[in-house]
């Protein structure tokens, strides 16, 4: 394991518990994302496992060695942020060549080390420039070069994009990917962004409340998510939720009742299901008035449907379907996209 | 409201610093971008062969004060005194300019290194090429100026005997022949620096690359050591004192920077594009790349 948390449990000075029952660990050369709410409690995750935090208690092992004690500095592992921690009055190659201080190897090496990772995030152009020079999403490239050169065990990132426009998001994305697959560095990478989860993490670990909720692919987090709250995160907040009762195979709601595929205990649920598995079905269970239809974030039309007893439906149709405000429709949910969930569960 | 017009006063800091700037397509482009982002790179470069200079304006400076005692002397005795002194002043004054030369080799190491897009830490970059290239540089040095000391020997000997035909003649001829060596120096020097050859093959090239470029070398010679040899020659004090402070605090470097931009030039054109292209424009970009990059403007 490259990284084992035990039983991390952290408290800020103001009594505020903000992480508990931590456990959990990393194989070599996976690609971490964590992924929660604000106040969710990741970046205060991101301080203990880099040593900026002692945790109250629990333990930190970093390549089977307990680290718990021991300052950043001497744990393998480096960090950006996101903002930029660059020096202004030095030049991009020289800023970099920082990360390499307190390396024995000479300095032929050290320059070719700075000129491939510069390279490897397209700013090889760039040596001579001082940071100011350029761009915000260059600015960050430079920090994730200064911080990969050392090749470290651990590279943690806390929201490293959160600053950027979306096509330099999309860019260092992609870069941040081939330069994942060409290094032997874990990495862990915090934000707030499903996008960011999708499209850069092997494993994913959802934090809710101060511990990590859940972890896996992003598949089997949207296939069997534990908790509301999971399932939500993992579909970008994009889901219907109805308090419905269940009786063997029924599905029972104020507003459409629908057949399951399997049994439930006869109790009352939390229905959950993405805007994405609900479709347009003259014979389906669900019927509504449309209220608005609106292009959504991915080209599709999102309709807001008024339901029976008062509630909202929402999905997503193709652009093709005629479809005009005050039309009553039927729809459908695909059943392997219903989640229920005890109804406690938030 | 005041709190208002501090925050735009911020602004236009803000704007002003977070310059965007094209990368360079051409030479002149380069240098005006090196003033724009590596202003530092030519002060430490103006400050280091300053301190390399030291010994060569203590020479200059007890010239001044011995001719002056000299001329005081009588008229045999003078001519001797003063032909032992040019002698061994000559002798010095090499000394002073090899020491200097090895700050050049180091400075230009480094501007090479600069205009060739390959990342520059000073004082590493200046102590490896002084440690590359110093043997290659002195001997460049010593055979150059060297020989343009014993030929300034003479022509001091001659010009105590009146009989001589021409010698004003043979004065411009000298001042020419200086000019050329210089700018053969400079050539032989960066040569050194970037590729390798030997010894006839840099004086041999030096001496064709000068005539094949004479205008961009005289350019050279012009825009890095004309404006002290002009003051130096009027002599006129103040002047002298406040062009040598200039040359401390920016024109040793940017002399450094003239000469290596446009050796570059010569290289690409005379050497680079046909037997290393891969060399060529080395450091500068294509309008394309400019594009592709997104710093058009």
């Amino acid at each position: 394991m490259i990284l084992e948390l035990k039983n991390i449990k952290f408290t800020y000075p103001d009594g505020i518990e903000a992480l508990h029952d931590i456990n959990a660990s990393i194989e070599k050369k996976s690609f971490v994302v964590v992924l929660g709410e604000s106040g969710s409690g990741k970046t205060t995750l991101f301080k203990v496992i880099s040593g900026i935090y002692n945790p109250d208690e629990g333990n930190v092992f970093i390549k089977d060695q307990d680290v718990t004690n021991i300052q950043t500095g001497s744990r393998d592992l480096t960090m950006i942020f996101q903002n930029f921690v660059l020096y202004p009055h030095l030049t991009i190659y020289h800023n970099v060549m920082v990360g390499l201080n307190g390396f024995e190897m000479d300095d032929e090496e050290k320059d070719r080390r700075v000129k491939n990772i510069l390279s490897a995030f397209g700013l090889r152009n760039y040596l001579n420039f001082k940071p100011r020079h350029l761009s915000d999403g260059q600015k960050q490239r430079v920090c994730m070069c200064k911080a990969l050169i050392r090749e470290p065990s651990l590279f943690l990132m806390d929201e490293p994009l959160s600053n950027l426009d979306l096509p330099q998001r999309s860019k260092i994305k992609r870069e941040l990917k081939d330069i994942f697959d060409s290094y032997d560095s874990t990495f862990i990478y915090i934000t707030h962004d499903l996008k960011d989860a999708e499209s850069l993490g092997t494993t994913i670990w959802v934090m809710d409340n101060g511990t990590i909720v859940q972890q896996g692919t992003i598949r089997e987090l949207r296939e069997s998510p534990k908790t509301l709250k999971v399932f939500s995160l993992v579909t970008g907040n994009n889901i219907n939720i109805y308090q419905v009762r269940c009786d063997g195979k029924k599905l029972i709601h104020a507003g459409f009742a629908m057949d399951l595929e399997e049994n439930r205990s006869k109790s009352a649920y939390t229905l959950a299901f993405a805007y994405k598995d609900a479709f347009i079905d003259p014979n389906g269970p669900i019927e509504g008035e449309i209220l608005s239809a609106k292009i959504a974030d991915n080209g599709q039309i999102l309709l807001n449907v008024k339901l029976k007893d008062e509630s909202l439906f929402s999905c997503y149709v193709d652009e093709e379907e005629e479809i005009k405000n005050g039309d009553l429709l039927r729809f459908n949910v695909k059943r392997t996209g219903i989640k229920l969930f005890q109804a406690k569960s938030k | 409201m005041a709190k208002k017009r501090k925050s735009n006063r911020g602004d236009r800091y803000q704007r002003a610093r977070d310059v965007s700037i094209s990368l360079p397509t051409s030479y002149p482009k380069l240098f005006k971008l090196t003033y724009r982002t590596n202003l530092l790179l030519i002060f430490k470069s103006s400050l280091i062969l300053s301190v390399f200079a030291i010994p060569l304006f203590i020479a200059l400076y007890i010239r001044g004060r011995i001719v002056s005692g000299l001329t005081a002397s009588e008229d045999a005795e003078r001519i001797q005194n003063i032909m032992s002194f040019q002698g061994w002043y000559g002798f010095i004054i090499l000394l002073a300019f090899l020491i200097f030369s090895i700050g050049v080799i180091g400075v230009l190491y480094v501007m090479n290194r600069h205009i060739r897009n390959e990342g520059v830490i000073f004082l590493r970059d200046f102590f490896a090429g002084i440690k590359k290239n110093w043997l290659g540089g002195i001997g460049i040095t010593t055979l150059y100026l060297g020989t343009l000391a014993v030929f300034n020997y003479i022509l001091n000997l001659l010009s105590f005997k009146s009989e001589i035909p021409y010698y004003a003649i043979l004065l411009v001829i000298f001042i020419i022949v200086s000019v050329i060596v210089y700018m053969m120096w400079v050539i032989a020097l960066m040569t050194h620096i970037i590729y390798t050859t030997t010894l006839g093959q840099l004086i041999k090239n030096s001496f064709l690359m000068v005539f094949a470029k004479l205008p961009l070398c005289l350019f050279s010679a012009i825009c890095t050591i004309a404006p002290f040899i002009v003051v130096w020659i009027i002599g006129f004090a103040p002047v002298l004192y406040a062009v040598t402070l200039v040359y401390v605090a920016i024109g040793f470097g940017n002399s450094a920077l003239v000469v290596a931009l446009i050796n570059c030039h010569i290289f690409d054109e005379l050497v680079n594009k046909k037997q290393f292209p891969e060399a060529y424009r080395l450091g500068l970009f294509s309008e394309g790349e400019v594009k592709d990059e997104g710093f058009e403007k």
